[in-house]
């Protein structure tokens, strides 16, 4: 990958996985707000459970950490400017991210039912 | 001539300090969009927290609802709801903006307000919905 591409690329990412998230947030606040009557746990499971809306969650939370790594790296180069500061921060937030990661795909693939 | 606008240049005062600096509207609104950013990678491994809660049997439900009703993770949610919508909203218009819509300094300014003054009126309706006043 080209030095000159790398910039274009985080900005690309950070647009495409903004419109999934926002599609996505719109569509699913609508969907919640028809179905708002007391939701039992049974109904809960079984929603998360089918395949479509689990997968389609589970990426949405991949697209919230693509959008976040690419978001607070920029805030960090803007705002931070000692080096190793940078380093450090940004290590700490790529940590976080990896356990949010598997954190939620554990919770969510613990419960597909194929 | 290079040398004269390379001298004016230099002599202008700096202000770094965002405090310092009187920020435009447009301004206001990309700060703000970095801001509620970060807020809500804060509060993400809460939401994450609360789903893994919700799917841990039924108890774990029952508590998640529970939680849920309190009065602070009432406002959290409240605090988070905003930042998710202003963070929304301001992100379309600078989607907008990058497709040439609403690039000009008119458009740009009231866009701007359009997305501060949404977020304010969703902002009182949640309050008021949640607090049933």
């Amino acid at each position: 990958m080209s030095v000159q591409g790398q910039g274009f690329r985080a900005w690309l990412l950070q647009r495409i996985s903004a419109v999934y998230i926002g599609i996505y947030l719109v569509v699913a606040s609508v969907c919640i707000m028809i179905n708002i009557d007391n939701v039992s746990y049974v109904q809960w499971q079984q929603m998360l459970s089918t395949p479509f809306i689990n997968i389609s969650l589970l990426l949405f939370f991949y697209a919230i950490f693509l959008h976040t790594w690419i978001g607070s790296r920029d805030i960090i180069i803007d705002y931070v400017k000692p080096v190793s500061l940078r380093l450090v921060l940004l290590a700490a937030i790529a940590l976080g991210i990896i356990v949010m990661l598997l954190w939620v795909s554990l919770i969510l693939l613990s419960v597909l039912q194929l | 001539m290079e040398k004269v606008i390379y001298n004016k240049a230099k002599q202008r005062p700096k202000f770094i300090n965002l405090l310092k600096i009187r920020m435009p509207i447009t301004a206001v609104v990309s700060i703000l969009h970095r801001i509620s950013g970060l807020i809500l990678f804060l509060v993400l491994p809460l939401i994450i927290y609360g789903l893994g809660l919700s799917l841990q049997g039924r108890d774990g439900f029952e508590q998640a609802i529970l939680i849920s009703k309190s009065t602070p993770v009432q406002l959290l949610i409240i605090f988070t709801v905003v930042s998710v919508i202003y963070h929304l909203l301001a992100g379309i218009r600078f989607l907008l903006i990058d497709i040439d819509i609403g690039l000009n300094i008119v458009a740009a300014r009231w866009t701007a307000i359009i997305v501060i003054l949404i977020t304010v009126i969703s902002m009182v309706l949640l309050v008021i919905g949640v607090t049933g006043l």
